[in-house]
């Protein structure tokens, strides 16, 4: 099954309110629908963009930390950007860096999941800029300045549930404007 | 020390002046559009400095606009005396500024970066040149309406005669703590024909942003400007504040505050041996550093709650004393950090892999003092300058370390003077955390104190009325041997308020510098150097 054409969760299936359609059709296809959201959820391919302070945090994951080991089994970090199903987004949103997150935002694959780290990105206080959810929908937010190892690591747990449950904000750009 | 200041006040009399003993002043009035002459005389009143006053090293400029004209500031380094100059250059609303390329190969790199952000053109003296600029300018678009944003050229494809060389793009470089640089390669048969570079790729503004802003809460924002450490930026802004309104510090806190900056010494060390070693395919070496990496960021969780952006110095001292055993957690840290290295450096030293991937593009101490170089890089020339024994503050003059230099400036020698100057650092820290001072950590009698420093009070109050510039007008040029290098603020207030910032970022330089080390070389060396030149984009996002 494509999951780009097919991008609808089983939350948002219209099929579910459709007259005339059997139980056991809809059933079937919800198999298969979270047959492919669990299977999606084992391994998610992220592709970070941004930067500032917040990326040394970030990239703490990766490093022999014993409390990071499950992040690390259930997390990539993929390129081309085609092929990645969460854009982590860090540091500071400026004028300069919002065309490239729109055309990531474009290419990823469908449904698309957006994490923010970082205050800057969620709200841009810090240094006075836009906030991320002005450009594109966010699924989860994970605040400090910088996050801890712990936030973090609660905030890509979450996003995998999102995942598993086919829980997305992704209607498209348009939908959100 | 005190000839060359009486040599100066002699050619320049009232020109120059001097209120501190190691720093000076001057000024130069210049009038230079379409006027070959002038451009001369500009040169050569510059070529006499670097001659007769010996100021082999220019270490910045910084330009500004301002409502009466522009400005532009020349910091100057005079390394037999370690004096610093300071030579401000009225232009008068001109639209050039005279290239002192010729002279120090570091000008190009700074004035690169000016005519990215500000509308002005640079002039090396032909009015041919001059005119084209110019009216290139009135045709396409105005001066005044070039946007601050510095825009990125895809270089043209080398005409007919070079058909087989072709550009590639290596950036933008993306190394977990270096954030991104944009790097793009001419090659042919796996030899590195040019190279462009840019950094400053996000556009913060940071340098702007702080204007107008309250001196304190600025504290918190240089927290954020570099992604390396989280020390050097802050503490540097909370000493020129203290200096400027003659602040005294505690010993306990000077002392503490040693033992911050070499803990982020040794966390960008650590940091540049990971990335290299990672970089090169020395992948169990890289996972013991990484590993070195994480006991590191347990002591700065210990002391601040939190691995970066620690919230800890104030004017005046720190805002939390050391916990219970914190003291003793960092000894036994730095006692088995330095046993791994010692363990590593074994394994790499005349090790012939390494050698043979490392030991590419030389560099010789002049070469490396034209280009600007400051820090490891620079040490790994064989120059012997540190600002720690320049210029002692703290307890530098009372403990005992060493400067590491290297030989040829190659990739080997950064590795190992860093190898080196890390160990050097653990003794710094072991020193002082024997003859730790007792006594209070913060000076609370001073105008800038703030009752939330020591946790009196919850909220920020932020008192707007009070501004806590000091009121008389005044100029300073403030730096810090940081991990990487010379880091500098070029501050100037007037009448209460700050008017200009700006960062003088030692990677700026050392990216500058780039793409003339590599020219000529081959691809994998020039790939390796890039790597230990240890550049951090974030500090040049300003
Ligand atoms: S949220 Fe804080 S730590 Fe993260 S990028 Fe912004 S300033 Fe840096």
């Amino acid at each position: 099954m494509n999951t780009r054409d097919n991008n609808l969760g089983p939350r948002q299936d219209p099929a579910r309110h459709r007259l005339g359609l059997g139980f056991q059709a809809i059933n079937r296809r919800n198999f298969f629908e979270r047959m492919k959201t669990w299977s999606r959820s084992q391994l998610l391919s992220t592709y970070v963009m941004g930067g500032n302070c917040c990326t040394r945090e970030l990239y703490r994951l990766s490093g022999p930390n014993p409390q990071t080991k499950d992040v690390r089994e259930s997390f990539t970090e993929v390129e081309p950007i085609e092929s990645c199903d969460v854009l982590i987004v860090t540091g500071v949103i400026t004028p300069a860096l919002k065309p490239y997150l729109l055309e990531a935002y474009e290419r990823m694959l469908r449904p698309r999941y957006v994490l923010a780290v970082g205050t800057c990105a969620a709200s841009g206080a810090v240094f006075e800029t836009e906030a991320l959810d002005q450009i594109m929908p966010v699924d989860v937010y994970v605040s400090g300045c910088p996050p801890t190892l712990d936030s973090l690591i609660k905030g890509l747990d979450s996003l995998r549930e999102k995942v598993r449950l086919g829980d997305h904000l992704d209607g498209g750009l348009d939908a959100q404007s | 020390m005190l000839n060359l200041r009486d040599d100066l006040y002699q050619k320049f009399g009232t020109e120059f002046k001097s209120s501190f003993p190691d720093k000076g002043l001057l000024t130069y009035k210049a009038k230079i559009p379409f006027d070959d002459q002038s451009v001369e005389t500009f040169q050569n009143f510059f070529k006499r400095l670097k001659e007769e006053f010996r100021f082999h090293m220019l270490v910045d400029i910084c330009f500004e606009e301002t409502a009466s004209g522009r400005l532009a500031h020349y910091q100057f380094l005079n390394l037999e005396v370690f004096f610093y100059l300071q030579v401000s250059v009225d232009l008068q609303e001109s639209d050039f500024l005279v290239s002192l390329s010729s002279l120090w190969s570091s000008a190009e790199t700074f004035e690169k970066d000016i005519i990215e952000h500000y509308p002005i053109f640079i002039t090396d003296g032909s009015k041919t040149a001059q005119r084209r600029d110019l009216e290139n300018s009135r045709e396409n678009q105005r001066l005044d309406s070039i946007p601050p944003v510095p825009r990125y050229e895809i270089p043209l494809q080398p005409s007919h005669n070079q058909r087989d060389r072709t550009w590639h793009r290596f950036g933008p470089h993306s190394a977990p703590f270096n954030g991104k640089v944009r790097v793009d390669l001419l090659i042919a048969d796996n030899r590195v024909y040019d190279s462009k570079v840019l950094g400053g790729l996000h556009h913060r503004g940071f340098e702007n942003k702080v204007l107008g802003k309250e001196p304190l809460s600025l504290t918190f924002q240089f927290e954020r400007l570099c992604a390396r450490d989280s020390v050097y930026a802050p503490l540097l802004w909370v000493e020129t504040l203290e200096e400027m309104h003659h602040i005294s510090v505690p010993d306990k806190a000077k002392a503490i505050r040693m033992v911050w900056m070499e803990l982020a010494r040794v966390e960008g060390h650590l940091n540049f041996l990971w990335e290299l070693t990672h970089e090169l395919g020395f992948y169990v070496s890289a996972s013991v550093f990484a590993e070195l990496l994480e006991q590191v960021y347990h002591l700065f969780n210990l002391y601040s709650g939190k691995s970066q952006n620690y919230s800890l110095f104030a004017v005046g001292g720190m805002r939390k004393v050391n916990p219970i055993g914190w003291g003793t957690e960092c000894l036994e840290a730095a006692k088995y950090i330095l046993k791994i290295i010692e363990e590593q450096e074994k394994g790499f030293n005349r090790n012939p892999r390494f050698m043979a991937v490392s030991s590419g593009f030389p560099m010789s101490a002049g070469q490396a003092l034209d280009h600007g170089f400051t820090g490891p890089n620079l040490r790994a020339c064989g120059v012997n300058l540190d600002n720690r024994k320049t210029k002692p503050r703290y307890f530098y003059d009372d403990v005992d370390f060493e400067v590491p230099l290297g030989i040829d400036g190659t990739t080997y020698d950064r590795f190992l003077v860093r190898l080196e100057e890390l160990k050097q650092s653990l003794r710094i820290i072991n020193q002082v955390l024997d003859h730790l001072p007792a006594g209070s950590i913060l000076n609370k009698d001073h105008p800038l104190y703030r009752p939330e420093y020591d946790g009196q009070a919850n909220e920020i109050s932020m008192n707007i009325d009070q501004q806590g510039w000091p009121t008389k007008s005044l100029e300073v040029f403030s730096h810090i041997e940081a991990t990487e290098g010379l880091l500098g603020y070029y501050i100037k207030i007037e009448e209460g308020n700050l008017t200009k910032l700006h960062v003088r970022s030692p990677s700026l330089v050392h990216l500058g510098a780039y793409p003339k080390i590599v020219r000529g070389g081959d691809l994998a060396g020039a790939l390796t150097t890039f790597q230990s030149l240890s550049i951090d984009a974030w500090e040049m996002d300003r």
